[in-house]
């Protein structure tokens, strides 16, 4: 009596499953940020806080994270209310489209605006901005347009017959009823923005710097760990305090059914939505049919020698056919690692205190950035007396670490969400404990696992951060290669990192194309 | 002088007409009750005369004057649906003086009348309260209360009492019909509920 359905067919195995994800946070999360502890105790973390230029940066990341949340708000809310407000031809395809920059890895999409206005815009601090908007914009869609589409239209229609002009009705009634996800979208911006590194690499011209620039470049360049963790601790500081603050200001959650509004009925304003649809689709596509022109354009006309280089060439910074069979590898390792250990956790979850406490932890990298993971990971793991780097897999642990949390994310709330009373029905007709729950979970689990596997992968494929750090120079990741290709001369290796950047914006896409594809056919939203 | 609501052969629809075109005239006082089945278009109509979508022919008169063009916010019709719809980021007394801040109103003044609506429709003290502690019936006399105060020259109703109980029903329908016939101005009330239109209305039309 009283007892949890789901307990009563849960096999003594599953019991203990949460061992393994916890032995390896403990060893790969725990102990590398242990071994950044440590460095708080080193006199020399205090001169690196005293140091000026540590606090410039800091500001000046700051200053460049709040133009490009201003602008990517002001540019992705109107995108935001034609996406969700009304209904036309191909919204949902545009919606779908709007998404595809934020999966890209962060030096494609940087790379591809490079290419698209470097004739118009420098690299540098306005080149940055606008990468950012083009990366968020799915951000501040996504999180706003969820709110957006459950205000029920006909409260702005009820302020309008109340002699509410369109603009007063937006400001006096829409506008307060999206503050908690505009909230919440700006700050998920920020961090992103505040954070970010691939692109600072790419799009920035060496003046425009983010803590995590710093926390690279006195990791891999000047050695200075104690300065590293310095620059990591003030990051994590601020992110803390933004969520902190955003979690304050979002706490009213989002009601109602979704409302689109049918399609426009005067002919003048369904002429602006389909001319506002074409131009969001344009400036969308521009950048990324720009980088599949470049990997086949030369100063001469169209070429394939690039793509020829890409095979056979070497560059002087590590040939990137093995570049592309390194990222493959580690995309597949990580892929393996994070289900195993993500899906293992959700699972454990379920069934467990402890192993709740586990998928708690393992959620624990969302607020960390790449790099300070990078960073953990090498201080722990990447010198005497326990030196794996040597091993190659340094760099899929850190990638794991960085995808556990987004996996955890998309599996427990699928599995939390099934009913434990088909395993229970399943006891009842004779099934063993393991294979009652596999009648109920397994078809759930399978799918995550798949997905969850392709998420890591997707992520792992374009992370450039924990890579910056922990990859040897004689055997960089996809990333890391297209971020030296661009510090050559001459026209090879930008047409080579063109090639790199397509193949990886191809195989991003077909992963995350096909793990959403699996999701909806299962029901589940990974 | 209020000269009532007149449609003359009026096409609602989105895009494309649902029904045919529609004649009516509701005098100063009192109450057209459309009665229909879910999706026959009543609340298209609602949504016609008071501007959210435009007619697709014909004219709207009101006072005597062709409004079948006019903007939604210069039309001055009231409007209240089945959900109370309150701004749930205002107080009650705020939401009741949205319209009358629309007229340009100082706040003072605005939250004065307000109150004094709220008196008339039985919820004195109840202004500085967040409209999440009202209750189903508070919430829709609130919303009636917001529609009429800024002086609408006519109320179009969209099934405002079909989610409350049979005796809170029944007693906002007599409630709102007295009101209506105080303030002088024409309405429409659309509905499913023959009952409810017999209660409420002084004229049915059958849809």
């Amino acid at each position: 009596m009283g007892r949890d359905p789901g307990t009563l067919t849960v096999p003594v195995g599953l019991r203990l499953a949460w061992l393994v994800p916890a032995g390896f946070l403990a060893i790969f999360l725990i102990v590398p940020l242990v071994a950044l502890g440590a460095v708080v105790a080193d006199p020399a973390l205090f001169t690196a806080f005293a140091d000026a230029q540590l606090w410039s940066v800091a500001a000046q990341a700051t200053g460049q994270a709040l133009i490009s949340v201003a602008l990517t708000l002001v540019i992705g809310l109107p995108i935001t209310a034609l996406l969700y407000r009304v209904s036309f031809p191909g919204r949902r395809a545009l919606l779908a489209l709007a998404t595809v920059p934020f999966v890209l890895p962060t030096v494609v999409v940087a790379l591809a605006l490079r290419t698209l206005l470097g004739d118009v815009i420098d690299q540098g601090l306005a080149l940055v901005v606008l990468a950012h908007v083009y990366v968020n914009l799915a951000v501040v869609i996504r999180i706003v347009g969820a709110r957006w589409s459950r205000v029920d239209p006909r409260t702005t229609a009820v302020a309008r017959t109340l002699g509410a002009r369109p603009l007063t009705a937006f400001w006096t009634v829409t506008l307060p009823a999206l503050r908690s996800s505009i909230a919440a979208a700006g700050a998920v911006v920020f961090v992103f923005c505040f954070t970010s590194l691939g692109i600072i690499a790419i799009a920035g011209d060496g003046s425009v710097r983010t803590l995590e620039s710093v926390i690279v470049r006195r990791t891999a360049v000047l050695l200075d760990f104690p300065g590293a963790v310095a620059a990591a601790l003030v990051q994590l500081a601020v992110v803390v305090i933004v969520l902190i603050l955003t979690t304050r200001m979002s706490s009213v959650p989002s009601r109602g059914r979704e409302v689109i509004h049918p399609g426009p009925t005067r002919p003048s304003v369904r002429a602006a939505v389909l001319v506002g649809a074409l131009t969001v689709t344009v400036a969308l596509l521009a950048p990324l049919l720009t980088m599949a022109i470049a990997s086949i354009r030369a100063e001469g006309g169209w070429t394939l020698a690039w793509w020829s280089e890409l095979v056979a060439g070497a560059l002087g910074v590590g040939a990137p056919r093995d570049a592309l069979l390194r990222s493959i590898g580690i995309a597949l390792v990580t892929g393996v690692i994070a289900a195993l250990v993500g899906g293992l956790a959700a699972a454990s979850a379920l069934t467990h205190r402890l192993g709740r406490a586990v998928a708690g932890v393992g959620l624990l990298p969302l607020g960390v950035s790449a790099a300070t993971l990078g960073l953990g990971t090498l201080l722990a793991f990447g010198r005497a007396p326990l030196d794996l780097r040597a091993t190659g897999l340094l760099v899929p642990i850190a990638h794991a670490l960085v995808a556990v949390p987004l996996v955890i994310a998309a599996a427990a709330p699928a599995l939390a969400a099934t009913s434990p009373h088909r395993g229970v029905v399943a006891a009842t007709l004779g099934a063993r404990p393991g294979r009652a729950w596999w009648t109920c979970y397994g078809p759930v689990v399978r799918v995550v696992m798949i997905a969850a596997g392709g998420l890591a992968a997707a992520v792992s494929l374009g992370e450039f951060g924990a890579a910056s750090v922990l990859t040897r120079a004689d055997s960089p990741t996809v990333p890391v290669l297209i971020e030296r290709l661009l510090g050559r001369p001459g026209d090879a290796p930008f047409g080579v990192a063109a090639c790199l950047s397509v193949v990886l914006m191809v195989a991003t896409l077909v992963l995350v194309i096909a793990i959403d594809r699996l999701g909806r056919r299962r029901g589940v939203t990974p | 002088m209020n000269d009532g609501l007149r449609l003359e052969d009026l096409v609602i629809g989105y895009g494309t007409p649902l029904r045919d075109p529609l004649s009516a005239r509701v005098e100063p006082g009192r109450i057209l009750g459309v009665l229909g089945p879910s999706g026959c278009g009543k609340s298209t109509l609602l949504a016609t005369i008071a501007g959210v979508i435009p007619a697709l022919g014909g004219e709207i008169f009101l006072d005597g004057r062709a409004i079948t063009d006019a903007r939604i916010d210069e039309r001055r019709i009231g409007l209240v649906f089945q959900e109370p719809l309150l701004f749930d980021h205002l107080s009650v007394v705020d939401n009741v003086a949205y319209g009358l801040r629309r007229q340009r109103l100082p706040r003072t003044q605005a939250r004065e009348r307000a109150t004094e609506l709220l008196d008339w429709i039985g919820l004195e003290g109840y202004g500085h309260r967040s409209i999440e502690t009202l209750s189903g019936g508070q919430a829709q006399r609130v919303a009636l209360a917001r529609a009429i105060a800024p002086g609408p020259r006519a109320l179009l109703l969209d099934e405002p009492f079909s989610a409350l109980d049979a005796p809170l029903r029944r007693r906002l329908a007599l409630e709102t019909r007295e009101r209506i016939e105080s303030l002088g101005i024409p309405a429409i009330h659309v509905t499913h509920d023959p009952d409810e239109a017999a209660l409420l209305c002084s004229e049915i039309l059958s849809w």
